[in-house]
């Protein structure tokens, strides 16, 4: 078969010898997944942007430099080990108060916006409180 | 001093082309996904370097068109170096040979950025980035790969007893140095060799790897002269194998 000539390492692939008897892989010594975060300027806040495989925190942003890094625009990528960030249960998520309760809709920032504007509009107003 | 540009500019498309096209052998197939996606894409960025090379040499030298200059050639029309010609079944010998490669040709370019040259300087400045990302690249996969197992060092050391006497004909001497060192376009290959040698060092000495002895560092000259291994050929008919059979048409 003309195949068998080949120099390309896809075609020689079919032949390469079993690995049976090498040392298998210890415990720790798998590839870990690493979360990536994308900075698109200097100083913007990191926003997730996927995973990759890596043996190491420098190897991360190595490859996360190309699997994500490459189809927009991108300052600065973070990586962190998955396992190191921590989250609640998300099935506890009704302890927080916004979810459950409407009537606590004033704990939301939202209600404070424009205050100033608001303080200016009531004092010159032409009636005032007694 | 239009031979001399002209021998420099073949010379970096030559060995960018070859190597891109050698690398890019390993798309699909590569160790693990992200790393099959960013060897790839590396790949791609060395081509993207030859197509600009061989764009200066056809637009500022009329030369021929980038395509043909590619795809068109006869292996002893070419005057890329033996070590991009080499065939890789192992992928400790395909990182060490992207290890020297890219550290090479990141020198050369940072020597080409303070051309006299406009056009050289320009795109040494343009590409800078992906230079810089392709050595961070091997340095972290020759200092991984050399830090686990014995086995997975002992294989990395063979790769590099074999990729390094061949790296040395990177930097075979042209007799257009002495001109483009005088018109300040470009230092010259000895002086490149020598931060070759600097550059790759700490990073060998880091994953506590050993530079074999080369008792002839001539054996892997010629490949600037146009004579090639057997394995260069072979590679060339694959490429052009679509292209050329209609070179007239339009694609």
């Amino acid at each position: 078969m003309a195949f068998e000539d080949s120099l390309d390492p896809r075609v020689r692939r079919l032949n390469v010898p079993d690995r049976a008897g090498e040392e298998p892989t210890k415990e720790m010594e798998y590839w870990e997944p690493y979360e990536v975060f994308r900075q698109d300027k200097r100083g913007g806040n990191p926003v997730r942007e996927g995973t990759v495989h890596a043996p190491s925190p420098q190897m991360a942003l190595v490859l996360a430099k190309e699997q994500h890094g490459r189809r927009m625009k991108v300052v600065n990528l973070w990586v962190a080990r998955a396992r190191d960030i921590y989250m609640l249960n998300p099935e506890d998520d009704d302890m927080f108060a916004l979810n459950e309760a409407p009537e606590k809709a004033y704990r939301n920032p939202q209600g404070f916006a424009k205050v100033r504007k608001k303080i200016k509009s009531y004092k010159t107003q032409d009636t005032k409180p007694e | 001093m239009e031979e001399a540009i002209k021998s420099l500019l073949y010379k970096i498309a030559d060995d960018e082309l070859i190597i891109g096209h050698r690398n890019a052998e390993w798309t699909g197939i590569g160790p693990i996904l992200e790393e099959d996606i960013a060897f790839s894409s590396m790949a791609q960025d060395k081509i993207g370097h030859a197509l600009a090379n061989y764009q200066i040499l056809h637009e500022e030298f009329g030369e021929a068109d980038p395509d043909r200059l590619g795809f068109g050639r006869k292996a002893s029309d070419f005057r890329c170096c033996h070590l991009v010609e080499l065939p890789t079944e192992d992928y400790g010998l395909a990182t060490i040979r992207h290890f020297l490669f890219d550290h090479a040709e990141l020198q050369r370019y940072k020597m080409l950025s303070e051309s006299e040259f406009d056009t050289l300087a320009n795109l040494a400045k343009k590409i800078w980035g992906e230079l810089k990302y392709h050595v961070f690249h091997a340095d972290t996969w020759v200092t991984e790969m050399a830090g686990g197992s014995e086995a997975a060092k002992a294989r990395l050391q063979t790769a590099l007893n074999e990729a390094y006497p061949l790296a040395l004909g990177l930097f075979e001497p042209d007799k257009h140095d002495a001109t483009l060192r005088k018109e300040k376009i470009f230092g010259g290959e000895a002086k490149l060799q020598k931060q070759w040698e600097a550059a790759i060092q700490p990073v060998i000495d880091k994953a506590g790897l050993k530079l074999p002895q080369v008792k002839d560092p001539k054996a892997a000259y010629g490949g600037r002269q146009g004579k090639h291994t057997e394995h260069l050929q072979p590679l060339l008919n694959e490429m052009g194998e679509v292209i050329n059979t209609d070179l007239e048409v339009s694609w």
